[in-house]
């Protein structure tokens, strides 16, 4: 850890030293209900990011994949009083199937064609969820899915769920880091710019956008499992259309070219869901109109307006320190 | 020289002027800085007094949860008006009609009501977070609400995780809140699904003669335990269901599942949604001429269901906790205040108006009886309203061990007055208990009410 590795990684570690100390200076209201629930709505949308900005796919199959994910614990622990670790290996596998299988159907189609069969599928898992009774409990759902303990630290004590959260989301975030730099990575984004070229150049190009359909998948099936934990229960409506339209907001608001842009913009849309309601009643047209401002003013949601900002900033500092330094020469001259 | 001291003096002057825009703003900057610092003091300080000054006790903080936003939104409305007309019993005053508008001014055993909105969209997960926002972020005292069965799941479970809140029901109706599992501190003086129905199997089996009969409803739990309760009270009288037909939620064409209706039936059981009642009755009297009788569920008939069907549903018999044409004394009272205080509203104030006020009205009856006194885990309130009977507009209501509301129900029938369709009161069910007169043990040994409950 060298200074230069400090200095180019200041911003990661100060928001993540914030991001511990987090729960021990807010209430616990604020732990779970801003805390909890914008990391597991992050580690969601940065799926969806991760398949945008480096593989070209703008899916909305992920609240499927989470709800997957989500079923799968629910059914496993509470009906069927499976071990927990147990029972999230086989809901990370299954999720992991089922995006294997969506993912084949879907990766031999762009742009708009995509986002129709991927919305396709989330609209259909809803509907399954609402009316295959026998296993997902119908209408109400499934209730009473409670967070496991790890060798004695009990994840139904918030703060250990917040940091079990967080540690899961870092993971999520590195281990995506990491493919994209890959050579699997960096094929990816080529397939991502021209898919006839890297066709041309030999590369298998539906292989490469189901694999990464596949670690899409993965990551949103994590953020499954902490949903579920999170809302000790999971039922068609967790999977609707309107968490479907939620995730992808998070995802453009806080910035689709960018993974960090799924933290920013979950960070913003909890906290948006939980007070814009004590300004109007119309708070659902505020959320929309803060999206559309936010949108307007930055193509690169929020993270792409903190980016410009710093730019401009750097610039200005630039230019002032030339026109002191040149006046310094000036007068020395 | 000439030339550089000629270059110099440009530069410096804009310099200059950048400094001097610079500190200028910074002055602005300082002083608007100052100034929200000065508006937030003074908000602080006057929230701080305010408490002070509100008649000496400390208030009450009294959160409600029901549904402004999905497809519910409209009976969240009529929930928002029913709670609010018990806190003007108190001595409350409406500030505007508007859903979130607020009471001021009521006031229980000395100490004032503060009242707290919030809403959830129908599902249970947004429910769950807007009673914690309730609960835990504006630190209620007792929370009111959900509106609809799952939600009413949720909270209950909740409920079991903050012992040191009261939570009262809005008009959730799952029979399994309070049946199986119960939260020590979750009080149901609403009464549930299944016992909306009590008394209209007997009274279709005796009265009108029906012997065999076909349900047609939507494919969740409520309907499964709308269906579920009349056909246990109309087997046991003697009479049989012979087929049970479930459609999805949001059908419009009814035609496949018409073809399913058998055709030697004494009546068809209907339990759909108020426009999908007037759709499907429409398609199944094209193929059966409009002859077969029908039986409604709870929420079959409304108003605007009648004025479509005409004369079609002369005759109809359904069975509801609440009706509009209700005519005891306290439903009356009850329905003019409704009107007095809402005149924009419906005509007649409606289940979830009634269920959320009666709800409400329990809160503060108990907490008078408790005689404000919300110490500990609420020991000495929840005591009371365990042990509180309430005069509701339909007649009085207490509670089961579980903490469930016996209450009177009554079976209605569609008849003509003045030539106007009205759903009138024939039959009056006193003190229907949860388990529908078969004891907890009995009734729970029965299947839970789900498509394929059969008779015993």
């Amino acid at each position: 850890m060298s200074v230069g590795w400090v200095r180019r990684h200041g911003v990661a570690i100060v928001i993540l030293g914030l991001a511990v100390v987090f729960p021990f200076v807010v209430s616990e209201f604020w732990v779970v209900q801003i805390g909890i629930s914008s990391l597991w709505l992050a580690i969601v949308a940065m799926s969806l990011t991760f398949l945008a900005s480096y593989g070209g796919m703008i899916s909305l199959a992920q609240t499927a994949l989470y709800g997957v994910a989500g079923y799968a614990m629910a059914i496993l622990t509470v009906e069927n009083g499976v071990n927990p670790w147990l029972a999230i290996l086989v809901a990370l596998l299954l999720t992991v199937a089922v995006g294997a299988v969506l993912g084949t159907v879907a990766a031999r189609t762009y742009g708009i064609y995509f986002l129709m069969i991927t919305l396709a599928y989330g609209v259909f898992a809803y509907y399954f969820a609402n009316q295959a009774r026998q296993i997902t409990g119908g209408h109400g759902g499934i209730n009473g899915v409670l967070a496991p303990s790890i060798g004695g630290i009990s994840l139904l004590d918030r703060t250990n769920l917040y940091f079990a959260a967080l540690l899961a989301a870092v993971l999520c975030y590195l281990g995506l880091r990491y493919l994209v730099r890959t050579p699997f990575g960096i094929a990816l984004q080529g397939v991502r710019d021209d898919p006839l070229r890297m066709s041309a150049l030999g590369f298998n190009v539906p292989l490469y956008r189901i694999l990464a359909f596949v670690a899409g998948a993965f990551v949103a099936g994590v953020g499954g499992v902490f949903a579920v934990w999170y809302n000790v229960r999971i039922s068609p409506g967790s999977i609707d259309l309107t968490r479907t339209v939620d995730v992808l907001v998070v995802s453009v608001i806080g910035g689709l070219y960018r993974l960090e842009g799924a933290f920013v913009g979950a960070v913003a849309f909890t906290l948006l869901s939980n007070y814009a309601n004590e300004f109007t009643d119309r708070y659902n047209m505020l959320i929309g109109v803060i999206f559309l401002v936010v949108l307007l003013l930055s193509p690169g949601g929020l993270l792409g307006m903190w980016e410009q900002f710093v730019r401009r900033f750097r610039t200005f500092v630039t230019r002032l320190k030339t026109r002191d330094g040149g006046r310094e020469a000036r007068e020395k001259g | 020289m000439q030339k550089v001291s000629w270059e110099r003096e440009p530069g410096k002057e804009e310099t200059l002027t950048q400094s001097e825009t610079h500190r200028r703003h910074g002055w602005v900057r300082t002083g608007a800085i100052l100034a929200l610092a000065a508006v937030a003091a003074f908000a602080v300080a006057c929230g701080g007094g305010g408490g002070q000054e509100g008649g000496g006790e400390e208030p009450v903080k009294i959160g409600l949860l029901a549904t402004l936003d999905g497809p519910f939104a409209a009976f969240g409305e009529e929930a928002y008006r029913g709670a609010k007309l018990a806190l003007l019993e108190h001595g409350g005053k409406l500030e505007g009609t508007a859903p979130r508008d607020g009471v001021s001014g009521a006031e229980v055993a000395g100490r004032p009501i503060e009242l707290s909105y919030e809403s959830s969209d129908g599902t249970p997960d947004v429910a769950l977070e807007a009673m914690r926002r309730l609960v835990e972020q504006e630190g209620v005292d007792i929370a009111v609400g959900p509106l609809s069965g799952d939600e009413g799941l949720a909270i209950k479970d909740y409920a079991k995780t903050q012992p040191d809140v009261t939570f009262l029901n809005g008009t959730s109706a799952a029979v399994q809140t309070t049946l199986e599992d119960p939260a020590p501190n979750f009080f149901r003086f609403t009464t549930d699904g299944a016992q909306w129905m009590a008394g209209l199997g007997p009274y279709v089996y005796e009265e009108l003669g029906y012997r065999r009969v076909a349900t047609l409803a939507e494919d969740y739990s409520y309907p499964y335990s709308q269906v579920g309760a009349f056909q246990l009270q109309f087997c046991d009288a003697g009479g049989e269901v012979t087929e049970k037909i479930w459609v999805p939620l949001g059908t419009k064409d009814y035609a496949s599942f018409i073809q399913q209706i058998p055709e030697d039936i004494d009546a068809l059981y209907v339990a759909l949604g108020g426009s999908d009642t007037v759709n499907f009755v429409k398609q199944y009297d094209e193929f059966t001429g409009g002859e077969v009788p029908i039986i409604a569920g709870s929420s079959t008939i409304d108003q605007s269901t009648l004025q479509q069907l005409g004369d079609r549903m002369v005759g109809v018999p359904s069975a509801a906790p609440v009706g509009g044409a209700l005519d005891t004394e306290g439903w009356k009272e009850f329905a003019d205040a409704y009107t007095e205080n809402f005149p924009d509203a419906l005509p007649a104030p409606s289940l979830f108006a009634w269920g959320y006020y009666v709800n409400m009205k329990a809160a503060l009856q108990g907490l008078a009886e408790a005689e404000g006194d919300l110490s500990g885990s609420h020991e000495t309130y929840n005591e009371a309203l365990s042990n509180l009977t309430l005069e509701s507009p339909t007649g009085p209501i207490k509670l089961d061990e579980n903490r469930q509301a016996i209450a009177p129900n009554y079976v209605f029938e569609v008849a003509k007055r003045d030539g106007t369709l009205v759903n009138e009161p024939v039959k009056k069910i006193d003190e229907v208990d949860q388990t529908l007169g078969l004891g907890v043990e009995e009734y729970r040994s029965l299947a839970p009410y789900e498509r394929d409950f059969t008779c015993r």
